[in-house]
């Protein structure tokens, strides 16, 4: 299928406007109009010339009437003066008189004549009396020998008949007559009149119409073309007005055939693409399209096409005529002429290649910075695993050492005990204390290097049970010590048993121990608001464990967490140091946070969160 | 008489010592034979390699310890219950480790016992007192 086949001109369809075809649309609207008002004039004249006509005939005859009746009373008036009323022949003698008399009357009007015929029933020939222009001067006497000669209005009249009739004369110029018989004298009137001066007003008439006519008709056919013109122009500034901003619009527009021909490009188009519009119009979509991304448009122009779709938008790559790669984004609509037939696609085309390149270059950093995390989770693991593996070795192969010095002290004591002195013998139970406070140590870096690793297999936590157990263990341990314990009922949390168990222990262990030699020792574990700064009015709902034990300086709260940062010397409290900082990792590994507040001498509550989104929460159901 | 040996394998001089020592603080006067390594014990037990001269007869009980070179106790204790002459040898695992990985694959693997060394020497006397009471004295195992 050609593109020109659709019966567009490329160049001004779009217009929607043909000067030529409107020009001649104009011509016939305009002769139609001539027609219908010069049909209308030429019936209503014609109604009027007919009726004038008429009144004029009659007018003639009534003429021809009166002259009749005149001859009548002057032949009467002729016969009662001569007393021949009753005479045998008196007809003759009176056509006679009458003969003179009409030879005396003028002419009417400029052409009218008066003509009278009779039969001389002594010759046997026909006399023919006229006024006006008779072949044999101003007012003449014709003699002719039959009725033949004479003409077919005095025919008739003479067979006795009355009308008008539209003939010829004995000249033969065209006239118009009106015919009677004078029955009592055996002749025939005629009142005759030029059809060039019966007809002149007419004719005049005639003329005036036309001119006023033509003058209408000039008037309205300039209204109307100046009224079109006017119309053709808001049309034309209208279509400009599309076709400027179809020109000059920012994004490249196109009309596309069916078949993929450009039809129409605008500016922004060319130079999107570096082809005039002239090449491009020789040219189809297809050729100028990356061909990874041709599949795709093709299959969504078919979808339009059949009507599946009625838009399509998409990111593909055209060659720019430089053969340079343009990345843009098109968008595509198609427009159905009055059978519903494809008649071409609006294609708007926006350059996006700088977009692009700068998603490519973001997507290559992303793709960068997610191979260095991965490389640094790598980095990490290994680290990891070298941790892990180092506290493992230091368990194994640290402990073993100590435990030949425990050992061989412990054996040096029983075997050789009764040799050596009280010095000798202090001397060893140095040593052995020495190994096993080293051995409780290398337990505590490894139960440490334990929280920090290994997988978090999250679940739903009681902690209120949680706290009871750990509570119950101690008073196994301890079954004499007074301590009151007051655990929440319904502390729920999410983590790991485990771990989380872990911190309780230590938690409640540590305010169990240190409420050792306080009068009343008390021991609470709950879940409250706490406010977590001064400046903000933010408060998390956080788990805590309190105690009025001997409590600790605030001064010191940074190393609470710390490995190894003990507050109280280990003659008074036994502990290894490592349990707030285990207890701490565990948090932070939930994402929540651990921090103490205490006094010296009246106690310390311990708070800690179990992750933001329990904040988050808790916040919104608050507030 | 078929002399009721242990096969100690160990690699740390001091821990054998305390080991031997310990055992016979408790009453058990076995004879120990010792190797140092996982290798050592299937040779031992195989008599081949520099074991092949050996009288070929049983231990009573075999004492593993996990971390060895060449071989480490948990291959061994693999290659013992494999082997259809020494699946049913009583093999207690004596470790210093208490690694959760490590107990487990050394029950999965068959051992019939893992006594932790403890540091202390009289745990560590007691522990193996119980030892060699039970699998020398106490547990009873199929006669051949």
């Amino acid at each position: 299928m050609k593109s020109k086949s659709i019966g567009l001109s490329p160049k001004s369809f779009y217009y929607g406007y043909d000067s030529k075809k409107d020009l001649k649309h104009l011509v016939r609207l305009v002769l139609i109009l001539v027609f219908i008002a010069l049909l209308t004039g030429m019936i209503g004249i014609w109604v009027v010339y007919r009726s004038a006509h008429e009144r004029h005939l009659d007018m003639l005859r009534a003429f021809a009437n009166t002259q009749g009746d005149v001859l009548d009373a002057y032949m009467l008036l002729d016969e009662v003066k001569s007393g021949r009323v009753h005479g045998d022949t008196p007809h003759e003698h009176n056509l006679d008189n009458v003969k003179e008399l009409l030879l005396k009357q003028e002419s009417f009007l400029e052409t009218g004549q008066l003509l009278l015929a009779y039969e001389d029933t002594s010759t046997g020939k026909y006399i023919l009396i006229g006024t006006g222009h008779m072949p044999s001067g101003q007012h003449s006497v014709l003699v002719v020998e039959n009725t033949r000669e004479l003409t077919p209005s005095m025919r008739l009249a003479l067979e006795g008949k009355e009308g008008v009739l539209e003939g010829q004369d004995l000249h033969g110029a065209p006239v118009v007559t009106a015919y009677l018989p004078i029955s009592k004298h055996n002749a025939g009137l005629v009142v005759m009149l030029n059809q060039s001066e019966f007809y002149a007003p007419y004719h005049r008439a005639r003329l005036i119409t036309l001119g006023i006519g033509v003058v209408f008709v000039v008037f309205g056919t300039w209204v109307i073309w100046s009224a079109e013109q006017k119309n053709l122009r808001q049309v034309r500034e209208r279509e400009q007005l599309i076709r400027l901003s179809f020109e000059n619009s920012a994004i490249g527009k196109a009309l596309v055939a069916p078949d993929g021909s450009w039809l129409r490009a605008n500016k922004s188009l060319v130079n999107i693409l570096g082809y005039t519009e002239d090449e491009l119009l020789r040219m189809d979509f297809q050729s100028i399209t990356y061909p990874e991304d041709l599949e795709a448009d093709l299959d969504h122009v078919q979808a339009m096409l059949k009507g599946e779709i009625n838009v399509y938008h998409m990111d593909k790559r055209y060659f720019h005529k430089s053969g340079d790669i343009i990345w843009s984004h098109l968008s595509v609509s198609l427009v159905r002429d009055e059978q519903g037939e494809p008649k071409f696609f609006i294609s708007q085309i926006q350059d996006i290649t700088e977009r692009k390149r700068v998603e490519f270059e973001n997507q290559r950093l992303h793709e960068r910075l997610m191979d260095q995390l991965s490389l640094r989770r790598q980095q990490l693991d290994t680290a990891s695993g070298a941790l892990e593996g180092f506290a493992y070795s230091v368990s194994h192969d640290l402990r073993a050492p100590l435990r030949a010095m425990s050992g061989f002290s412990q054996a040096l004591q029983e075997e050789y005990g009764d040799k050596l002195d009280d010095t000798a013998s202090d001397y060893i139970r140095r040593i052995h204390r020495a190994s096993t406070n080293m051995a409780e140590l290398i337990d505590s870096i490894l139960r440490l290097s334990r929280t920090s690793f290994g997988e978090l297999n999250v679940v739903s936590l009681d902690i209120t049970a949680m706290s009871k157990r750990v509570v119950e263990n101690c008073r196994v341990v301890e079954p004499d010590y007074p301590v009151e314990v007051r655990v929440a009922p319904g502390l729920k949390g999410q983590g790991d048993l485990r771990l989380i168990g872990s911190v309780l222990d230590n938690l409640i262990g540590n305010a169990w121990k240190y409420t050792h030699g306080v009068e009343n020792p008390l021991i609470e574990v709950g879940q409250e608001h706490v406010t977590l700064s001064e400046q903000s009015d933010d408060s998390v709902l956080a788990f805590y464990v309190r105690d009025n034990g001997v409590g600790f300086d605030m001064a010191y709260s940074n190393k609470l967490f710390r490995p190894f940062q003990r507050i109280h010397s280990d003659r008074e409290f036994e502990g290894s140091g490592v349990g707030l900082a285990s207890a701490q990792t565990i948090i932070n590994r939930h994402g929540g946070q651990i921090w103490a507040q205490g006094q010296t001498g009246k106690g310390a509550t311990f708070y800690f969160t179990l992750n933001h989104t329990q904040f988050d929460s808790e916040k919104n159901s608050t507030s | 008489m078929i002399p009721k040996k242990i096969l100690l394998a160990e690699d740390n001089p001091d821990d054998e010592l305390l080991t031997t020592r310990a055992l016979k603080k408790c009453g058990v006067l076995n004879e120990v034979d010792v190797v140092r390594n996982g290798q050592e014990v299937i040779d031992y037990l195989e008599c081949t390699g520099k074991y092949t001269d050996r009288t070929p007869y049983e231990p009573q009980l075999v004492l593993l310890d996990l971390k060895m070179p060449v071989k480490d106790g948990l291959e061994a204790l693999e290659y013992i219950r494999k082997s259809d002459k020494f699946k049913t040898l009583p093999v207690v695992i004596l470790t210093s480790s208490r690694e959760e990985s490590d107990l487990i694959s050394g029950y999965k693997l068959g051992v019939n016992s893992i006594v932790c060394k403890p540091i202390n020497f009289e745990e560590f006397s007691e522990a193996v007192r119980h030892l060699g009471m039970y699998w020398l004295l106490i547990n009873e195992y199929p006669t051949r």
